[in-house]
């Protein structure tokens, strides 16, 4: 027990004594980083993506006949005037791959072994595993899946399955948000890369054997900030958006 | 000024907005085609996530008062642009343009405040420049 509290005492000290400047004005990091870490590109700051660019791309999926049928369906009942249920409104994030393309900034932290990209909206985290390990032989879906990632030269290459069912595929342009299907077969490639000083492209290739015909391939660019910190964001904090199960806006504390 | 106006029609900057991706829901609740001007004061300002909102108490026709509730972007991003969690204060006279809810209730999306000394606000997501004062 008294190694245990002297090495917390250690660990206390260390953090009370860390150099002041610390996430002040953002200062350059100097490297006493291991030497294959101070090899890895500079992607420090927040990385805000590029909607204009986004939508003007007007890449979306193409399903198989079943996939296509379902998303059909969704968006006839959008046009009669019963919405699509949006997770997002009820504070339940979208999964991948919309979590790379929200309206907030990411972003990028390397430590040995691992990548860990932070979304803003909804507080998340991506943990991608650097260490050489497979996906789990046993499934268990999350909202951003498993991911494992490398690096080839200066390209991020994360590898995601494992993807809950449930979740959707984000449709570009859809007023109503009426999102595209997927199956438990979700497999996504992401390459990472720094396509200018300020400029980090994901460059998206989807594929699922059940749900689309074909490969889905799309970039995001983002755009460097590095004067931003992200910011806390609690959803629940006070979503008066929120839906009833039918998708109905609640609006509530809105005035009749 | 004892009822709100209705100002205008189809704001493209509005149109642009749909279009493009939000985090949290669609705008498909508010009618962009229309315009409304609120004239009144602030009774309340949360900056608060998904969403800010401004709680504006606008006069009505039978000399009581309406409370508007104007749902804003988020602090995250409002922040970035300019805006405070004291940007607004109870008691603040404004006039407010919103696109109004279509379901007729009162509240609509923020599109921009004018306050008191001529100093205009603008709707961040909408991609206008920082607060300025004119």
């Amino acid at each position: 027990m008294k190694s245990v509290r002297l090495s917390l005492l250690a660990f206390a000290t260390a953090v009370a004594f860390a150099p002041a400047s610390l996430g002040q004005n953002h200062p350059e990091q100097k490297s006493s980083k291991p030497a294959a870490q101070a090899a890895l590109p500079d992607w420090q700051g927040a990385w805000m993506p590029d909607f204009a660019a986004l939508m003007r791309a007007k890449s979306n999926p193409v399903f198989t006949p079943e996939y296509e049928t379902k998303r059909a369906a969704w968006r006839a009942k959008a046009a009669a005037g019963q919405p699509m249920p949006n997770p997002m409104q009820n504070c339940v994030p979208p999964g991948m791959p919309d979590t790379m393309e929200l309206p907030f900034p990411v972003e990028f932290l390397f430590t040995p072994g691992r990548v860990t990209i932070i979304q803003e909206a909804f507080g998340q985290v991506r943990r991608v595993f650097m260490d050489g390990r497979s996906h789990p032989a046993e499934s268990d879906p999350t909202f951003n899946g498993h991911s494992i990632g490398r690096w080839d030269g200066d390209t991020l290459v994360i590898d995601t399955t494992q993807v809950r069912d449930d979740t959707y595929l984000p449709l570009r342009g859809d007023i109503d948000f009426v999102p595209g299907p997927h199956s438990d077969a979700l497999h996504i490639i992401e390459r990472i890369r720094l396509v200018a000083p300020d400029t980090l492209e994901d460059h998206f290739t989807i594929t699922d054997a059940k749900a689309l015909a074909q490969p889905w391939e799309f970039s995001i660019q983002y755009a460097r900030h590095r004067d931003w910190d992200l910011r806390e964001y609690v959803c629940e904090e006070n979503n008066r958006d929120a839906t009833d199960a039918s998708g109905h806006d609640l609006l509530k504390g809105v005035q009749k | 000024m004892k009822k709100p106006i209705v100002i205008g029609c189809l704001s493209t900057v509005a149109l642009a907005m749909a279009a493009g991706a939000a985090a949290h829901h669609s705008y498909a609740m508010f009618d962009s085609t229309k315009q409304v001007s609120l004239v009144g004061k602030i009774r309340e300002f949360r900056w608060t996530n998904p969403h800010s909102w401004i709680q504006i108490d606008v006069p009505n026709e039978q000399g009581g008062t309406d409370t508007w509730s104007v749902e804003c972007g988020s602090p995250n991003d409002m922040a970035r642009h300019g805006w405070r969690a004291s940007t607004l204060k109870p008691g603040d006279q404004a006039t407010i343009v919103i696109h109004p809810l279509r379901n007729g209730d009162k509240g609509g999306r923020f599109i921009s405040v004018t306050l008191a000394d001529g100093t205009v606000l603008s709707e961040p997501a909408l991609r206008k420049p920082p607060p300025t004062k004119q």
